[in-house]
């Protein structure tokens, strides 16, 4: 993976009339990079998707691919390929001709072409369905169709809109390896667009969550979970625990915050903010608090609640827990592991935390 | 289907459409030359006459010379106009689409004056030609009704993959529009062609020397001896028209479904 | 190492690939020419245009031409180009004129009215009732409209004449001794005729509306206490009547100009205002007066309507 950017967006608008769907949007995506957009419905992410392969124009705000400005380039003649999220998988070609057809323009000769598109099709496992046409084989399949079509072409960057939603969650699942597999393989930047956090979280190199048509946070996936600049974002992917707190002091790149409910602890302060007045808000991951049975000390601070209610997920179970001074109640996940005893519902618990669980949040 | 008087009447109300129109074929095998009940006895002589009569076959090559060009360019038109209506949206869309699908609920004889006085005004002839023109213009609204939803069960992004995969738009609709929406245009071409051949008030006002089919059997009305052979003529005719309007049908469901649209649904709307 | 057309054989660089991309075939230009003809509007503008040109041309223009004739006279083949009414005075005052109007008027309105009630039940049939083949029993029901009109007017002839099928078929039944006359060459022939010929026109549009109704609504208002009729008249009625009024127009409309119709069975006193037109233009030779006529009778007709329309919702608001 190089660090020369490969796409650069600039500064990119598109308005609808009154309505922006893109505000000022820049980013730079590396080659070779796996590079997510992830965010709710109508964040501008698919709009966003569309600018970079050539099929919508910014109102203002530049576009480079590779250093080229993409400016009245139409979508034939990018170093772009989509795949495109109902696959758009041309009915009337069979799998092999639905595959081969952007090659049409280079004038390969037939043996070459065929076993490019051979080639193409075994990349992604469908060998033997070349015959077959596009209401003869399942959705998982029609997706790799998909794939291989696009990456046929060789192309800079391969952009996919939403290409999992229509799949179960088993073959999803599937796929989020697969995918993350061949990107390693052919070494292409990937731009994914998804809704679907833990989709963005298994995949990519990195994550721009959008909303309102902005970027709001563009990061690793572990900083994006561990580290979330602003609520927004911390609400989005993963869930939350808002607390209030206030900040006691300043000093070197850490702050002392109280925590109400729960006490004093001295934080890292995120780069690049700023905090209006002293009031701020801290969020708490359930999975970076935990039950403390009683036996276990290793914890110096603990508060004390009551068990709400009790969610049983399989592998984990989550407690809302009503902690005194604090208006509503929180939620820890345990891990059902060996030896652990399930709470239930009324009993008195003490809930272990420390400054590593904060998180300080615009 | 249960029997209740909805499924009675809805029964009654279809033998109403077709009775009387099944009385054609039924007379034209009638052998007697008055077009009367009982009937006499069954012949084919009739339809033998037809066989010999030049004046009607010469009819019969006239309007098959103007269907032929009318359903050409008029379904040229209606993919045109379908595709800006479905596909694109623009200033004055509206007004233009009631121009264009005027036709079909003005006059006939509307429509058939203006053209002669327009025509004649700018010292054209009146011939085939003239005719063709005004049943292009009468044709033109039902090739869009049908191509429309053909146009409109379209899925949009397949034209966006060949984009996207290194074609330009001309190419585009070459290779993936056109295949798909194949069955569509047949199904344009059949029905223009039957709405051209069946045609008679345009065709009565701007012909010349030259009769279609329709002008002739017009003409035929008036000596009732000729009647059965008029009947025989136009049972011919009415086996066409089913026959081409059937083939037509099947094409439009092939068309949506190839499209992804459903053909169960509306039919010629 | 590029193909013909310009675009690159896989195996150079990608950044030469992009420059050789960007830089040839149309639209590399930037700028706001190529966004101009790249925008969706003046493309889909472009499009229409042939058909629309055409219908400009060949419809509109001539009717226009047409309104401007009325304003002329001829006498026997010299026309006048002075401007006057004396076509549309004529046409308005000559009580032959007027009658062949006022009875135009009346068929259609009987037409209509006819078309329209036994249509409905046809179209609620088609879209309550059937489930499976909605599609083959539409296709059924228009085959007969696409086929001559001529013919099914003759056909008619066949049956309503003197020794047509209904006689005949009365008197061996012996139910009648004589031939009815009453059935032939008058107005009576031409209305049922046109109502037959216009049948599935007025289903069609009836039967959309009634499917775009939500079978869910029914389903609330039974739930509610609603029974068959109440919610016919409550619901289904209102809802479809769109449809009723499109379907009404689509046959008034066209039926008040036909020709063919009165001509072969209307006899003497079944005549419509059509037949004078076609006269005007042929034997009498008064092309101006025929114009006068032909825009005098859209107008009335456009009158009718609009007031039909308004009618209906000013009555169909007085019911909620």
């Amino acid at each position: 993976m190089n660090e020369r950017p490969i796409i650069e967006i600039d500064r990119v608008t598109r308005k609808f009339g009154s309505f922006t769907a893109l505000d000022e949007v820049s980013v730079q995506i590396r080659e070779g990079e796996f590079f997510s957009l992830l965010g709710p419905s109508g964040c501008g992410k698919t709009t966003l998707l569309r600018q970079i392969a050539g099929f919508d124009d910014p109102t203002s705000g530049a576009i480079r691919i590779d250093g080229q400005a993409m400016v009245g380039v139409p979508a034939n003649r990018r170093p772009t390929n989509m795949v495109f999220q109902n696959y758009a998988i041309f009915p009337h070609l069979t799998v092999a001709q639905n595959v081969a057809y952007g090659l049409r323009r280079l004038h390969l000769g037939k043996a070459e072409r065929e076993r490019r598109v051979q080639e193409a099709l075994a990349q992604v496992d469908m060998a033997h369905l070349g015959a077959r046409r596009s209401n003869e084989i399942s959705g998982g399949q029609r997706q790799r169709v998909a794939l291989a079509r696009a990456l046929i072409m060789r192309p800079k960057v391969l952009l996919l809109d939403e290409p999992l939603s229509a799949l179960d969650k088993k073959l999803r699942e599937q796929m989020q390896v697969e995918l993350r597999h061949l990107q390693r393989q052919v070494g292409i930047t990937f731009i994914l667009v998804t809704h679907d956090q833990e989709e963005a979280l298994t995949m990519s190199d990195r994550i721009a969550v959008m909303f309102g048509g902005k970027i709001i946070q563009c990061d690793s996936p572990e900083e994006i979970y561990q580290r979330p600049r602003s609520r927004v974002v911390a609400e989005f992917i993963g869930g939350m625990n808002f607390l209030d707190a206030s900040i006691l002091s300043e000093s070197d790149g850490l702050i002392e915050v109280d925590v109400a409910g729960f006490g004093r602890a001295e934080v890292k302060k995120p780069a690049d903010t700023t905090f209006n007045g002293s009031g701020l808000t801290i969020g708490a991951r359930p999975e970076r608090m935990t039950l403390v049975y009683g036996e276990d000390a290793s914890f110096n601070r603990v508060v004390s609640g009551t068990v709400v209610e009790a969610s049983y997920y399989g592998d984990m179970t989550y407690y809302s827990i009503a902690i005194d001074a604090v208006d509503r109640p929180i939620v820890v996940s345990m891990r059902n592991t060996i030896g652990r005893r399930s709470l239930a519902a009324g009993e008195k618990v003490q809930v272990g935390w420390g400054p590593e669980s904060l998180v300080p949040l615009t | 289907m249960k029997i209740r008087p909805l499924s009675i009447y809805a029964f009654l109300y279809l033998a109403f459409l077709y009775v009387p129109v099944l009385f054609l074929p039924i007379f034209s095998f009638n052998d007697s030359a008055i077009v009367a009940f009982p009937i006499q006895g069954l012949t084919t002589r009739w339809y033998e006459n037809l066989w010999a009569n030049d004046v009607m076959q010469g009819a019969l090559w006239n309007s098959l010379r103007v269907a032929v060009a009318c359903s050409v360019i008029a379904t040229i038109l209606g993919i045109c106009g379908a595709r800006a209506l479905t596909r694109y949206h623009f200033p004055g869309k509206g007004g233009m689409a009631a121009l264009i699908m005027l036709p079909l609920v003005l006059p006939e004889i509307i429509i058939a004056i203006s053209l002669l006085v327009v025509l004649l005004q700018l010292g054209f002839n009146l011939s085939l030609i003239s005719v063709t023109l005004g049943h292009i213009l009468m044709a033109v609204p039902f090739s869009i009704a049908v191509l429309s939803s053909s146009f409109e069960g379209f899925d949009r992004s397949l034209e966006e993959a060949s984009l996207d995969l290194g074609e330009g738009p001309a190419v585009t609709f070459f290779r993936v529009t056109l295949p798909i929406v194949a069955p569509g245009i047949l199904s344009s071409l059949l029905v223009t062609f039957t709405i051209s051949l069946d045609e008679f008030i345009v065709a009565f006002f701007l012909s010349g020397t030259e009769p279609t089919l329709p002008i002739y059997i017009w003409s035929q009305l008036r000596f009732t001896a000729k009647l059965p052979d008029v009947l025989a003529l136009g049972s011919l005719l009415l086996l066409a028209s089913v026959v081409l309007l059937s083939v037509a049908e099947v094409m439009r469901r092939r068309a949506a479904k190839r499209a992804g649209a459903d053909p169960a649904s509306g039919g010629f709307l | 190492m590029t193909s013909a057309s310009g675009v690159p054989v896989i195996g150079i660089p990608l950044s030469e690939a992009a420059v050789i991309q960007a830089g040839t075939g149309e639209g590399a230009s930037s700028g706001w020419r190529a966004r101009l003809w790249r925008s969706e509007a003046l493309r889909g503008f472009a499009l229409i245009s042939p058909t629309f040109l055409y219908a400009l041309l060949l419809l509109l223009a001539p009717i226009l031409v047409i309104i401007v004739f009325s304003f002329w006279t001829q006498s026997y083949l010299e026309i006048d180009r002075t401007a006057t009414f004396v076509n549309y005075i004529e046409a308005w005052t000559d009580p032959l004129y007027r009658i062949l109007m006022f009875r135009s008027l009346g068929v259609s309105a009987v037409v209509t009215l006819f078309t329209v009630l036994l249509a409905y039940p046809m179209a609620y049939y088609l879209s309550f009732k059937v489930d499976q083949r909605k599609a083959l029993w539409l296709f059924l029901i228009t085959i007969p409209f696409w086929t001559s009109y001529l013919l099914r007017v003759f056909a008619w002839k066949i049956i309503l004449g003197y020794n047509g099928a209904i006689n005949a078929s009365l008197m061996e039944l012996g139910i009648i001794a004589q031939p009815m006359e009453f059935l032939l060459y008058n107005v009576n022939s031409v209305v049922i005729t046109l109502a037959h010929a216009w049948a599935p026109f007025a289903i069609l549009p009836i039967f959309v509306s009634l499917e775009k109704i939500d079978r869910s609504l029914l389903e609330a208002a039974t739930d509610l206490g609603d029974g068959a009729l109440r919610r016919f008249l409550r619901i289904t009625l209102p809802l479809s009547l769109p449809g009723v009024i499109a379907a009404a127009l689509i046959v008034f409309i066209p039926t008040v100009g036909d020709y063919i119709t009165p001509r072969l069975v209307g006899g003497k006193d079944g005549l419509m205002i059509s037949n004078m037109i076609q006269v005007q233009f042929g034997k009498a030779n008064n092309w101006p007066l025929g114009a006068a006529l032909a825009v005098s009778m859209m107008m009335i007709v456009a009158a009718a309507s609009l007031a039909f329309v308004g009618l209906t919702r000013l009555l169909s608001s007085r019911i909620r």
